[in-house]
């Protein structure tokens, strides 16, 4: 097969509207006082690096803090990670990483929560970083440091 | 002729595929990779068509023209280092199996306190095998510093060599800054004390064709894919009467003299290093494109380049004097340096600029630590962002990429 011309996939800029808000959140709750879990995770094509804190009790995530050196992207899932599973069971945490996943990859649809990241599913080599502090806090609840 | 980057452009048919819309490709990343005309891409698809075959033992004619094709490019690709001797030419994978190679195989003869001695500046691909040697072997790894300008420090390198040291592996010049070695003392001082010196080329060399005579070093590397040529191909060389001594480090194949159950010697340089079926294919596209780029008046093009760097240095320095942080790593435009520019931007994520630069002005950058993770630790950042030409540049890519950037940082910012 040969093509004359790649073809025009007009892509548009990722960084508008709620994903830059959300950027710019991040660092408001790095820490969280007492808590239970932790881990840090980083990403060996950029160096980007999450730290998530939890404070977790009878299996429900009280509360979640994330303390991010990386990228606009990794920044604004960081902050809305956080906020999306405060008060959420920890299965529940999986479950959400399992949709998110599938959206970017294509295999399902966005959920409502995450529309804003649905720009990033054309642009393969920045899933990790939408996905990063959601791995760290899957480390973290396993056990991870 | 004087040198014309549109005409040389007109050699690569990827630039007319990638246009998107009315925005052309403007290919900032060659210090990764350059792109390849379509001379060195026909050239590898005639040679499949008519004359594939393995290389080195058969009899047949197809054979014959095979390894005839592959052997004109190890001399090919001597000239092009100015070197006379064909068996000093070692096909590897590339620059980093030719840093590996000599690790590995100079690694044997190392034993617990040898020094090799490397700067901070180098690329993963000069450090890592040298580390790998060290939990074998025992040995010490040393490390010449940095300047505040981004250069190789020579100021203490006569304590840097001692009565341990083994090998001087030192970058020709930097991926990140963009800074030239004056390898003159690097070389007399270890050769002083009869200490080889190895030269990694791999960001030198698309400059156009070297005089290693002259040059002095003992051991030289660089990749085809940053030379207009295909991937998967390198070169490594090395004096003859280093190679001599080395022992292989793969086995297999062509780079034996004898085998029996239990024993085997080895084929002479440079067969002995060259294990399996060698990247025949690729051999004739990169001694394509050497010849292919030895037609052009390299000097002209050394200059456009140099008139680029400094396009894009000082139209960095504008848009910092606006208010924006932006630091360049690497010498001052005054210095001689290599036509590549990595800077960073207070609270701004490279990945995130090359991603808008790309989404809106097809302008390709790379950014991140560009496998020169200690390096960016002396500068105490975690990566930059690199923009690298290469002789299809002109300057209206870096006005476009210039003012693709102040827009990003209007977004980012």
């Amino acid at each position: 097969m040969t093509h004359d011309k790649l073809p025009n996939d007009h892509r548009a800029s990722i960084y508008e509207g709620e994903i830059l808000s959300w950027s710019r959140r991040a660092g408001e709750q790095e820490s969280v006082d007492g808590y239970t879990h932790c881990s840090t995770l980083s990403n060996p094509l950029c160096g980007d690096r999450v730290t998530v804190h939890l404070r977790v009790d009878d299996g429900v995530i009280l509360s979640c803090g994330c303390e991010v050196r990386g990228c606009m992207l990794c920044k604004a899932a960081s902050a809305h990670m956080a906020t999306l599973i405060d008060g959420v069971n920890t299965d529940r945490l999986m479950e959400v990483t399992v949709s998110f996943k599938n959206a970017l990859t294509g295999t399902a649809d966005f959920p409502e929560t995450h529309i804003m990241f649905a720009k990033v599913r054309h642009h393969k080599s920045r899933h990790s970083c939408v996905l990063l502090p959601y791995e760290a806090a899957l480390k973290a609840l396993s056990g991870g440091t | 002729m004087a040198f014309d980057p549109v005409e040389f452009a007109s050699e690569f048919s990827i630039f007319a595929y990638y246009e998107q819309g009315d925005n052309p490709l403007r290919y900032l990343d060659n210090a990764a990779t350059a792109q390849i005309p379509d001379c060195v891409v026909t050239a590898m698809a005639d040679h499949d068509r008519h004359y594939r075959s393995n290389v080195k033992r058969g009899i047949h004619r197809l054979a014959e023209e095979a390894n005839e094709a592959f052997e004109q490019a190890r001399t090919t690709a001597a000239h092009y280092l100015g070197v006379s001797n064909d068996r000093e030419i070692v096909f590897t994978s590339g620059a980093t199996a030719g840093i590996n190679l000599v690790a590995h195989s100079l690694g044997h003869t190392l034993k617990p306190g040898d020094e090799i001695l490397l700067s901070v500046l180098e690329h993963h691909s000069n450090l890592v095998p040298w580390q790998m040697v060290r939990e074998r072997q025992g040995i010490t790894l040393r490390f010449l510093p940095m300047t505040s300008e981004g250069m190789v420090d020579q100021s203490r390198y006569d304590e840097y060599l001692t009565g341990k040291t083994r090998l001087v592996a030192i970058t020709h010049g930097s991926n990140v800054t963009g800074a030239i070695t004056d390898t003159v003392r690097i070389i007399r001082a270890a050769h002083d004390r009869d200490i080889p010196v190895l030269l990694d080329g791999a960001q030198v060399a698309p400059s156009g064709p070297l005089d290693l005579p002259k040059l002095g070093a003992d051991f030289y590397v660089f990749s085809s894919h940053k030379v207009y040529g295909p991937n998967g191909i390198g070169i490594l060389w090395g004096r003859e009467e280093y190679l001599n001594t080395m022992p292989p480090v793969f086995g297999g194949g062509e780079m034996i003299r004898d085998v029996a159950l239990n024993e085997t010697s080895y084929a002479d340089p440079p067969h002995r290093f060259e294990a399996g079926t060698p990247p025949i294919t690729q051999a004739v596209g990169l001694a394509h494109a050497l010849d292919w780029l030895q037609r052009f008046d390299l000097t002209g093009m050394r200059d456009h380049l140099t008139s680029l760097t400094r396009r894009i240095m000082v139209g960095l320095e504008t848009i910092g004097r606006d208010g924006h942080a932006i630091r360049i790593l690497g010498p001052p435009r005054s210095e001689k340096r290599l036509s590549l520019v990595a800077f960073s931007i207070h609270d701004i994520h490279p990945h995130d600029i090359c991603q808008v630069m790309s989404d809106l002005y097809n302008v390709a950058l790379r950014g991140g630590h560009h496998c020169a993770q200690p390096l960016h630790r002396q500068y105490g950042l975690d990566g930059s962002t690199r923009a690298s030409l290469a002789g299809y540049n002109t300057h209206n890519d870096i006005d476009v990429f210039l003012e693709g950037l102040a827009h990003c940082i209007d977004i980012l910012g």
